[in-house]
């Protein structure tokens, strides 16, 4: 699966859209082709009726001719794709950014709230089993998806448990994948740097066009200037420090 | 057809503005069926910028705030890394170029000059700079384009906002050997987000009732080559200008939502 697909401007059509939770969606869509070559991390920016701005949302996970979101009401974007119906249309650029690489050592993964959607989809086409920790706010706002073969472990801090209560889990030649609220990033960033674990994390940025071209969804780096629609949206914690974040 | 803009012979009378279409390859790159007829690249300063930092983009009913600050690599890494790629594509271009002095200026220019860089494009109006629009600075303005007219061979072409006294500025700058005016850059603005006060430029439809009565005024009273630009999202946003008599349309903000919508616009 990790080859790459050029990125494109396509329309797909929605298979099934439904309310998982409070106000979490899965979103599935349909196209020839869209599914094709999508590496985990990678995300499509999808228009917005008349919006001027388009949203990116993470790729969930991919099937035939479907590629699957699940995405947070956070916003008016994401309210108005909360209505759309079953058989519209939907308009995608995609699919856009790096994704993340994929190695030999053991994977670790921890997903704040929306985060797990790159991470499902990761773990999921990781052939090296793991443990793979799952956090939110409150109990509801769990999603209904289960992820198999790795060590699964389900926390909430409505029960007093965070995903960071688990950095524990983690050994010097684990891997570290992660996804979700930038305070929980970078406590894992910050442990990764501490302990010299390798770290790959998914970072959310205000975005434009989502395809390299206005430089408005910029990560510093060591390097300089990043963007996270193109060079991103998966960095490694050596790329950055922790005080520009 | 072909269409001259300022000497710039165009299959298209649809260009891209600068910042909306990277260093001018990319688009090219990704969407090379789509046919601008020109691209304008990212404005390009003597030493490399960083910009701001993020939140670099808001956006509003109708329109987009963005606050990116200029950031690019400087001229020289323009010319080693971008300007081959841009030669490449085959794509017409036209660079756009901002000084911090008149010093600045002229070395920019001299520098791409030298490298068969022919079109330019004067950002006079960038709305995120510290404390001012160079625009507003007419005898400093008048200068620089002075400066650059002593060199043969290139085409300049000022980017100007509609709200900084456009016309006695058009005026000035005629006389001073501008080549052709693309109106209008973001106008400057402030946005709350998260409690905090930002600036920016704002761009998009919400601008474009402005722009079209100051082309039009532009265009009552010179002969200059002159571009819209700002909020020309369709097909009407396009005829509205060319209803007042301009006949070259710069894209902006619509190519963060549809970067291939040259397809469509004819």
């Amino acid at each position: 699966m990790y080859g790459s697909q050029k990125i494109s401007h396509k329309i797909a059509k929605v298979h099934e859209i439904w309310n998982i939770c409070k106000e979490i969606y899965h979103l599935k869509v349909e196209g020839r082709g869209i599914s094709r070559n999508i590496i985990p991390g990678q995300f499509f920016h999808i228009k917005i009726n008349e919006l001027p701005l388009r949203r990116p949302l993470s790729v969930f996970d991919v099937k035939g001719d479907f590629v699957e979101f699940i995405f947070k009401i956070r916003g008016k974007g994401t309210k108005i794709l909360s209505s759309i119906k079953k058989g519209e249309k939907i308009d995608l650029i995609g699919p856009c950014g790096n994704g993340f690489k994929i190695f030999d050592s053991r994977p670790i993964f921890f997903a704040g709230g929306i985060g797990f959607a790159p991470l499902y989809f990761l773990a999921k086409n990781y052939k090296r089993k793991g443990v793979f920790v799952y956090g939110v706010r409150r109990k509801k706002e769990f999603v209904p998806f289960k992820v198999h073969g790795h060590r699964f472990i389900r926390v909430s801090e409505e029960e007093g448990k965070k995903v960071t209560d688990f950095l524990n889990l983690i050994e010097d030649d684990d891997i570290i994948y992660a996804a979700g609220p930038r305070d929980m990033l970078k406590k894992i960033i910050g442990f990764s740097k501490r302990r010299g674990v390798k770290c790959f994390f998914s970072w959310e940025e205000r975005m434009g066009c989502g395809i390299g071209l206005c430089r408005c969804c910029v990560i510093f780096t060591k390097d300089g200037n990043k963007r996270v629609c193109v060079d991103g949206p998966v960095f490694s914690s050596d790329e950055v420090e922790l005080e520009w974040l | 057809m072909a269409l001259n803009f300022a000497s710039l012979k165009l299959s298209s009378p649809f260009m891209t503005a600068s910042g909306c279409s990277g260093y001018g390859w990319e688009l090219n790159n990704l969407f090379p069926k789509v046919n601008y007829g020109a691209v304008t690249t990212k404005t390009i300063t003597y030493k490399e910028r960083k910009g701001n930092p993020p939140p670099r983009i808001f956006e509003i009913e109708g329109g987009v705030i963005n606050r990116v600050g200029l950031e690019n690599c400087g001229v020289f890494k323009f010319i080693d890394e971008h300007l081959p790629k841009l030669k490449k594509s085959g794509v017409n271009f036209i660079v756009s170029i901002y000084g911090e002095n008149l010093e600045e200026w002229v070395e920019i220019l001299k520098l791409l000059k030298g490298r068969g860089v022919k079109f330019f494009e004067l950002n006079l109006s960038c709305p995120n700079l510290k404390n001012r629009i160079v625009q507003e600075d007419v005898g400093y303005v008048r200068r620089v384009v002075r400066s650059l007219r002593k060199f043969r061979g290139v085409k300049l072409i000022a980017k100007i906002n509609a709200i900084h006294s456009p016309i006695e500025l058009t005026k000035k700058l005629i006389e001073d050997g501008i080549d052709g005016i693309v109106c209008s850059n973001t106008f400057p603005c402030s946005f709350i987000f998260n409690g905090k006060i930002y600036d920016g430029g704002v761009s998009g439809r919400v601008i474009k009732p402005v722009v079209l009565k100051v082309v039009k005024e532009l265009r009552k009273r010179f002969r200059i080559p002159l571009a819209a630009c700002g909020g020309i999202y369709s097909k009407e946003d396009v005829d509205d200008y060319r209803k007042v008599g301009v006949d070259f349309f710069v894209l902006g903000s619509i190519l963060l939502r549809e970067p291939d919508i040259g397809k469509w616009l004819k």
